[in-house]
């Protein structure tokens, strides 16, 4: 009699102590990855860079996303660009400001703990601007009276221009919280008000205009820091 | 992320292919740039039947342009530029041009006519710049004595707006 009752005994606590690792088991599989939310802000590198190596050239700008949802940032970009163009018969100067705003889209599926992005995005660009013409030639089929270079200095203020954007990038994490970022950009132009003689040559967000089509393109390398707000499971 | 992946590229490739497609720089020849301004020389036998007549070697020099802009054409319709700095240009219609300096055989005969008009600038696009179109114009023979010393009879402004080179602006006849 004495036997099988400590039998069964021992046979409950092992069963009872598999249970609890069982159990302990389950709750170990079960901790979820929470990633993390916030704001990051950052600079453009290759407007600085630019300004450096081109005299014709100043610009800064400055950038920042929100996750607000999964793969969801809303973004945007704020600058300032100051361009000299330099064409055969034609030279213009555009300088003036822009803000870019939309949302990113990351399409690449992280491993827990990573946090890169493969970008795809939209904007809506608007600009204020002023384009000053400073040097033209006039253009004849002969050079019999030779050329007819006039040296102006005739400035447009108070010009605006506005464009959809479609965006393509990269953004890595290289250091905790601290991104590397890579973008192209396919831009169309919407509204734009010029001067009374002449197109805009540039549009400062926008870069150079295109005299046959109402597209242009633009890129961006650029650096940014997170700043983690808070965080939230993965589904 | 197959999507992204494809997006990213096709994005990519089309921003290549914009780069690649700049024709901006160069101002193609076919380019219509500032007009000239057409001539027609007509009989003055019979001015209202405007009957085309050729001006025997005919030379065309602009004042404070360096050499003939024509030098001993045949022919009925010329066209010439008209300065695009000032709003006056002055030729010389030299007839029966002598071939050289030496040849004694021809009796030129050099009458002067001046242009006088007002000037637009009208922009092309980047390559080009801008051209000129030119409004009021109007010719004045220069009259000498006496008047039968003159080869040309009359110049009549038949347009006096120059926007392009398609019909005739100043009607000569002799």
């Amino acid at each position: 009699m004495k036997q099988p009752l400590i039998f069964l005994f021992t046979f409950s606590l092992i069963w009872l102590v598999g249970i609890e690792t069982l159990q302990a088991q389950t709750v170990t599989d079960t901790v979820t990855y929470k990633e993390r939310y916030g704001l990051r802000v950052g600079v453009d590198l290759s407007k600085p860079l630019k300004t450096l190596l081109d005299d014709n050239y100043n610009g800064l700008e400055l950038l920042g996303d929100y996750r607000i949802y999964k793969n969801y940032y809303l973004a945007a970009e704020l600058g300032n660009e100051n361009m000299k163009l330099s064409e055969n018969n034609l030279s213009v100067t555009d300088k003036g400001s822009y803000i870019k705003l939309g949302a990113d889209y990351n399409a690449y599926e992280n491993w827990a703990g990573m946090e890169n992005m493969i970008i795809v995005g939209l904007r809506y660009g608007f600009s204020t601007f002023s384009q000053t013409l400073e040097s033209y030639s006039i253009s004849t089929t002969t050079d019999y009276f030779g050329p007819n270079i006039i040296e102006a200095s005739e400035q447009t203020k108070g010009l605006t221009a506005s464009w959809i954007e479609l965006i393509a990038g990269v953004k890595v994490e290289l250091f905790q919280n601290l991104y590397l970022g890579a973008n192209v950009q396919l831009k169309r132009m919407v509204t734009q008000t010029t001067p009374s003689n002449i197109d805009n040559l540039a549009v400062p967000g926008f870069g150079k205009t295109n005299d046959y089509s109402q597209f242009g393109v633009g890129y961006s390398y650029n650096i940014s820091y997170l700043i983690p707000l808070y965080k939230k499971a993965k589904d | 992320m197959k999507n992204g992946v494809l997006a990213l590229l096709g994005i990519f490739a089309l921003f290549l292919v914009m780069m690649g497609c700049q024709k901006d720089d160069i101002c193609a020849e076919s380019t219509l740039t500032t007009p000239l301004l057409k001539i027609s020389f007509y009989d003055n036998e019979s001015p209202n039947d405007s009957i085309p007549k050729v001006p025997t070697n005919l030379t065309i020099i602009a004042e404070g342009a360096e050499g003939n802009y024509k030098t001993r054409i045949n022919t009925s319709e010329v066209s010439i530029p008209l300065r695009t700095d000032v709003d006056i240009t002055t030729y010389q219609f030299i007839l029966n041009a002598a071939a050289s300096a030496n040849d004694a055989t021809s009796v030129e005969n050099n009458d002067v006519i001046t242009f006088t008009y007002a000037r637009n600038q009208v922009y092309i696009n980047r390559a080009c710049s801008f051209k000129m179109s030119y409004v009021n114009l109007q010719a004045t023979l220069e009259n000498e004595t006496p008047n039968t010393e003159n080869w040309i009879k009359n110049a009549i402004v038949l347009n006096s707006t120059i926007e392009d080179e398609t019909t005739t602006h100043i009607s000569i006849y002799f």
